[in-house]
């Protein structure tokens, strides 16, 4: 089971959150006209073996989003921070 | 077999009605199902799972293969439970499973003469494709070979009994109650930490209750618990059993509450199930003894040695008055030994030439005759054993002289013991071969949660179990941050000859072709032989994960806890190689099997999930309406009047608000209030059309697209305020949207003041529609809602029956209409009050039904509709979207694949006959034979109480074009071909002067 | 004034269910004297004061520990949102830079206590409910039967739960039938 660390809440169990999305791309400016950044956010994805970001959603907890690493090898979690003061 | 007057761990002043297939058991309380079988002389007790031979009770404990019983009956009947684990009580009836007619009689046993072809890889080799035409065939094999091969029979009837689930947290869980475990927690509870230990058995003390009583061990255990009961930070559970060991340091326990007693009573839950998190473990599970392999080694009589002296001093049972013993190491000369002293006559049969002088010198001063360099070719009986072929073997386990026959009524086999690592190596893989102790074992890693301590790290002494737990509990505890002093160990004690010491490498005994005589068995659950491994060998199987699934070893329901060892032992030495190099496979949980009903807990039934209701819920309820599940929600489905039927009370509801006045509950909208400066900027952005112009007191339409360009959501939304907006969405997308909406302000605008809360909880919602809405309204309310005061589009905030209320002009039935928004403490009040103005003006509730009915005569869309597979092109929104400015999917709607003409587009439907067309339907042209996909497919569909007629809505290619086309509207699941007119999605009163007006 | 009717009122039927004995459990449910919540931006501090100097409070307060004034009590739920319960109006305090909003209708109090309150939470809510750990003061944002609700302690063996309203029963209903084997008794809706 994964276990976050939520900044706000503090640890708890995955059947709270919710999965968001790789958190690793970001999404174009809204006037960005263009289609190929648009493809590359919502379709194109790496699919890496160790650590990666995700967002996590608190939906049964503080409702923030939040960004979380995990390994895709060793089902590590690592840090977990809120994705509104997530800089990377 | 027979119960010995004294001794054991029973009590005889409390005997219990206990019954197998009818015969009553002596049994007494503190005996488990198995033992009072063997006290009864029961050794037949269930028939094997392929070749149907018979089986008696093997071991005492979670790992047994054969004594698997149906236990109670009616819906209260369990298949499949392990008598060495079902505790006897009070009332406890047992039957044998497996067999047909009966357990003595099996005419499933014709299947041992027809082994040959049952060989491993049966399935794979007879049921290769392809099948022609279908897989009829197989599916027939498969219900024969079902039928005769499976086990217990699962009841039918649903299960009486609560289940509880719970979650726990503490420093340091100790799993298991042996020496190791008991020590450990003392060490970590002196330290301070918070510890949980828990054991499987009803008792603590692990393999020293299998001593004789009143030994040094009962002494060790008393003094030891005394202490940790006193332990406020200790909580241990006995009955309980740690199954599943998972990332995050979550262990999964399953405590049988009340499975000791015939029926829970006082509500008690029969099992509970404890997810528990501790930031440290340590696993002190002991070891499962090993099966040495012979032919005959599954016959009843035959016993795992250390099972053998359970029974004896536990239980009080002598399982034999002529016992072999036969072993490869020195834990069976105990067994020897306590045999002997119960006046049993004692063979014990050692594969080893040497054995240490002190061992063998106390087993004979027991009275034990010792044959070392010996083993066991066969065990010989028909139902039961009655006697043992032992032949001298050399070191490579193969006959080496002539057969001398003991007639014997048990023989017991100890081939070593496996340590039990399965919780380590369902979280951290595959455990490493110990040559010293001949062993799987956790490899050292001291970084690691979860720690192995005593006889499952393989420790070599009882000084070494209770200094390595000490150590284990102590490190534990300092982990987790306890600071305390773990004290001095609790003093070791004599326990003769201890665990395997000494352990050959012999686990068979072979001829001189190297065979096994007979049938002998490795996985007795599934009946998987030497030979079958043999077989899976010269087929080139090499891998151990192929080997399991090619043979079935180890894939019953005992996880190959006997098996595992013995077969990666054949696989070595048909391969050439060393133990370590064959490999072993990793453990999954469940350690042992695990009901269905302890998972589910209370989520099952009505609570499977929960249950969203309207705070109009009972007025329905109360007033007659059929209600239908819509997501989580409740709605009226329909308010059937006297016995009408769903199709008679929705033509009726609709046709009664396009001539009179309706109401429905929608307070399931999704509602979610937009505050802040920058909320016209986000509806901008989040919608397709345009916000910045919407005024104070107005609502609008709005459409919103996910990031690929697909249709999300629709709905209106209404500025309350300078910078407060309400925006309302479809039921179903509530929290899609919310959820959305909240990750853009949190990640990519962020630059945004903007604030998203859901305001569903807050407001009921009721729609109020017809010609007579207006009139009813503002009689009630004694607002002015003429049109020039409210026209479409517009709000007013009023007051019904003294509860301050917002009333929205908008409609989705096309008549003129209302939302009427009240806080949802109120809504019943408000709702009551309307209905009972509403007399005058025949104001009666319609559901979802009639509402779909009203909404399709419209065209607009709705959830069939808004499938995420729909664009704004296909729906025939296109002119909502705005081009002056970016919104989310603004881009990617433009993909040409999105673009092309020919996708399928929104269309009305007029369908011919008094059926109607089923939604899913697949749409054809005319003269086109219908195969495949289609043109399209029915959407929603309805009568039509105002056209008179049966519609729908569909999506068909080139939709519009085709406007006044004959086509095919055909339903493959149930045969229906129907004829329809391709027609304008907007069937009634498109200029919409009704709702205008 | 119209009364505010609980979505638990057809739902509660006082008396004592499950096992026999003393009630482990007692369940009960309270009407809010009003929920608001106030939402701000990076100057939450300063805009959320005012609001704070109105209730009587100092502080925007942890995400653990409520706060209690006279008639109020308030929980920071995220870093720019509070929740306060308080039958004050605090419509007149929404601004440009404070977003206030009436949520009085949107939750219910399910009020839990008794000697066995904590094993029964421990059913319900994937969180440590030890004493220890969750003391009297303390609140959590949690689920409970997958309802997202807020559970304050409100004393050593007492906690109430703030459930949306068109979750209530359901929420009530697991509570109930968890609590079952404890003896329960339900009170009279306050």
């Amino acid at each position: 089971m994964i276990r976050i660390n939520c900044p706000i809440c503090g640890l708890r169990s995955e059947t709270e959150f919710t999965y968001g999305e790789d958190a690793s791309v970001t999404r174009p400016a809204m006037d960005e006209s263009a289609a190929q950044p648009w493809l590359d956010y919502v379709f194109n994805r790496d699919n890496p073996r160790g650590w990666h970001r995700e967002y996590w959603h608190h939906a049964q907890g503080c409702r923030q989003w939040l960004v979380l690493e995990r390994n895709t090898l060793t089902h590590e979690i690592g840090t977990c921070r809120l994705a509104r003061e997530d800089a990377a | 077999m027979k119960r010995l007057d004294q001794g054991g761990r029973i009590d005889r002043s409390k005997p219990l009605n206990v019954s197998f297939d009818g015969q009553s058991l002596p049994a007494f309380a503190g005996d488990t199902l198995s033992s009072a079988m063997l006290a009864g002389g029961v050794s037949l007790v269930g028939r094997s799972f392929k070749y149907h031979r018979p089986r008696g009770v093997f071991s005492a404990g979670v790992e047994e293969p054969g004594a698997m019983v149906h236990l109670r009956s009616g819906d209260r009947h369990e298949p499949n439970a392990r008598a060495t684990v079902t505790e006897a009580f009070d009332g406890l009836v047992s039957t044998s499973q497996n067999a047909w007619p009966n357990l003595q009689f099996d005419i499933g046993a014709a299947n041992t003469w027809l082994s040959p072809f049952f060989s491993a890889g049966f399935y794979y080799k007879t049921f290769i494709g392809p099948f022609k035409h279908s897989t009829k065939f197989w599916m027939m094999c498969e219900t024969v070979i079902r039928k005769a091969a499976g086990m217990g029979r699962a009841s039918l009837l649903s299960d009486p009994d609560r289940y509880e689930k719970r979650g726990a947290y503490c420093d340091v869980l100790v799993i298991g109650g042996g020496v190791a475990g008991l020590t450990a927690a003392l060490a970590a509870g002196r330290a301070g930490a918070k510890v949980l230990l828990v054991e499987q058995d009803t008792a603590l003390g692990g393999a020293l209750l299998s001593d004789p009583v009143g030994g040094a061990g009962d002494a060790w255990i008393a003094s030891v618990l005394a202490e940790l009961q006193a332990m406020d930070s200790v909580r241990i559970l006995t009955r309980t059993t740690a199954f599943g060991a998972y990332d995050g340091d979550t262990y999964a326990l399953v405590e049988r509450v009340t499975d000791h007693l015939r029926v829970p009573e006082d509500a008690q839950p029969r099992q509970r199930y404890w997810q528990v998190h501790a930031k440290r473990a340590i696993m002190a599970t002991g070891a499962i003894e090993r099966p040495l392999v012979f032919g005959g080694n599954d016959l009843p009589g035959v016993m795992l040695a250390g099972a053998v002296r359970t029974y004896l001093n536990r239980f009080a049972v002598l399982m034999g008055e002529r016992a072999v013993v036969t072993t490869n190491n020195d834990s069976a000369y105990s067994v020897a030994a306590d045999l002997a002293r119960s006046g049993a006559l004692v063979t014990l049969v050692d594969m080893r030439a040497e054995v240490a002088a002190d061992t063998r010198a106390r087993a004979e001063k027991a009275g034990v005759f010792i044959l070392t360099g010996h083993g066991v070719l066969q065990a010989k009986g028909g139902k039961r054993l009655t006697s043992v072929d032992v032949v001298p073997v050399d070191r490579g386990s193969r006959t080496s002289g002539a057969v001398r026959v003991i007639p014997a009524d048990v023989l017991a086999i100890s081939g070593g013991w496996a340590p039990a690592v399965h919780l380590w190596s369902q979280r951290f893989g595959k455990p490493v071969y110990d040559a010293a102790s001949g062993s799987f074992i956790a490899p050292e890693d001291p970084d690691k949660p979860l720690q192995p301590a005593g006889i499952c790290a393989a420790a070599a002494s009882l000084e070494d179990v209770i200094t390595q737990a000490m150590r284990r509990g102590a490190e534990a505890a300092r982990a987790t941050g306890a600071t305390g002093a773990p004290g001095d160990s609790p003093a070791a004690f004599d326990t003769g000859a201890f665990w395997q010491n000494d352990l050959s490498p012999n686990w068979a005994v072979f001829d001189a072709e190297g065979r096994c005589k007979g049938k002998a068995f490795v996985d007795f659950q599934h009946d998987v032989k030497v030979s079958d491994i043999d077989q899976a060998h010269l087929e080139g199987y090499v891998s151990v994960e192929h080997l399991k699934r090619y043979t079935t070893l180890g894939m019953a329901t005992d996880q190959g806890k006997l098996a595992n060892i013995n077969a990666l032992s054949r696989m070595a030495e048909l391969r050439g190689m060393a133990i370590p190099e064959v490999g072993t496979t990793t453990f999954r949980p469940p350690f042992t099997p695990i009901t269905m009903g302890a998972l589910v807990g209370h989520e099952h039934g009505r609570h499977f999930r929960p249950t969203r209701l309207s705070p109009l819920h009972h007025w329905h309820a109360e007033n007659g309406a059929q209600m239908t599940e819509a997501g989580a929600w409740m709605r009226p489905w329909y308010y059937p009047e006297k016995d009408e039927d769903l199709r008679a009370a929705y033509i009726r509801e609709a046709t009664h608000v396009r001539t009179h006045v309706g109401i429905i509950d929608v307070s399931t909208l999704g509602k979610i209030a937009v505050q802040g400066p920058d909320a016209a900027e986000f509806l901008n952005r989040v919608y397709v059309n345009g916000w910045k112009t919407l005024a104070i007191g107005r609502l609008r339409y709005g459409v919103m697209l996910r990031e690929d360009g697909f249709v999300m959501d629709d709905g209106a939304t209404a500025r309350l305020g300078e910078h407060d907006y309400v925006m309302t969405t479809t039921t179903a997308n509530a929290a899609k949207v919310l959820a959305f909406a909240e990750h853009l302000l949190q990640t990519a605008w962020k630059d945004l003041r903007v604030h998203v809360t859901s305001v569903t909880d807050q407001w009921a919602a009721f729609a109020i529609a017809g010609p007579k809405s207006r009139a009813l309204l503002q009689t009630v309310s004694g607002a002015d809602l003429s049109r020039d005061a409210l026209p479409n589009n517009h709000w007013t905030l009023a007051q019904i029956s003294g509860v301050p209320v917002r009333i929205h002009r908008m409609s989705y039935s096309g008549e003129l209409a209302y939302e009427v928004y009240v806080p949802s403490g109120h809504a019943a009040h408000v709702w009551e009050a309307l209905l009972s103005a509403g007399d005058d003006f025949e104001l009666r509730p319609y559901g979802t039904e009639a509402m779909g009915a009203l909404r399709i005569e419209k065209g607009h869309v709705a959830g069939p509709e808004l499938d995420g597979r729909t664009t704004l092109k296909d729906l025939g929104l296109e002119g909502f979207a705005s081009s002056k400015k970016p919104f989310v999917g603004s881009v990617l709607r433009k993909r040409p694949v999105l673009e092309d003409p020919e996708r399928p587009t929104l269309v009305g439907l007029e369908i011919d006959g008094d059926t109607g067309a089923k939604a899913g339907s697949l749409l054809f042209a005319a003269n086109e034979e219908p195969k495949g996909h289609g043109d399209g497919w029915v959407s929603s569909t309805t009568y039509s109480p105002a056209l008179g007629r049966n519609i729908a809505l569909a999506l068909l290619k080139n939709g519009k074009a085709r406007t006044g086309e004959e086509i095919r509207v055909v339903n493959f699941v149930g045969g229906e071909d129907l004829k329809a007119r391709v027609v304008s999605p907007q069937f009634f009163d498109p200029e919409g002067d009704r709702q205008n007006g | 004034m119209v009364e505010v009717r609980s979505p638990l009122r057809e739902r509660i039927t006082p008396g004592q269910f499950g096992a026999p004995g003393d009630a482990g459990v007692v369940l009960g449910n309270r009407t809010l004297a009003g929920l608001w919540q106030i939402a701000g931006w990076s100057d939450f501090d300063e805009a959320a004061d005012p609001v704070l100097q109105a209730l009587g409070l100092t502080a925007l307060g942890s995400y653990r520990q409520a706060q209690q004034a006279a008639g109020v009590r308030a929980w920071r739920t995220a870093p720019d949102r509070m929740l306060f319960e308080t039958p004050q109006d605090l419509t007149p305090f929404n601004s440009a830079a404070l977003a206030v909003l009436d949520l009085g209708h949107a939750r219910t109090c399910i009020t839990l206590s008794g000697p066995i309150a904590r094993d029964v939470l421990a059913q319900v809510i994937a969180v440590d409910t030890a004493p220890d750990v969750l003391k009297p003061g303390m609140f959590l944002q949690t689920g409970l039967h997958s309802v997202a609700v807020l559970v304050h302690c409100t004393g050593p063996d007492a906690f109430e739960i703030l459930v949306p309203v068109t979750w209530a029963e359901s929420v009530w209903d697991i509570l109930f039938e968890n609590a079952l084997p404890y003896g329960i008794a339900v009170r009279e809706a306050a």
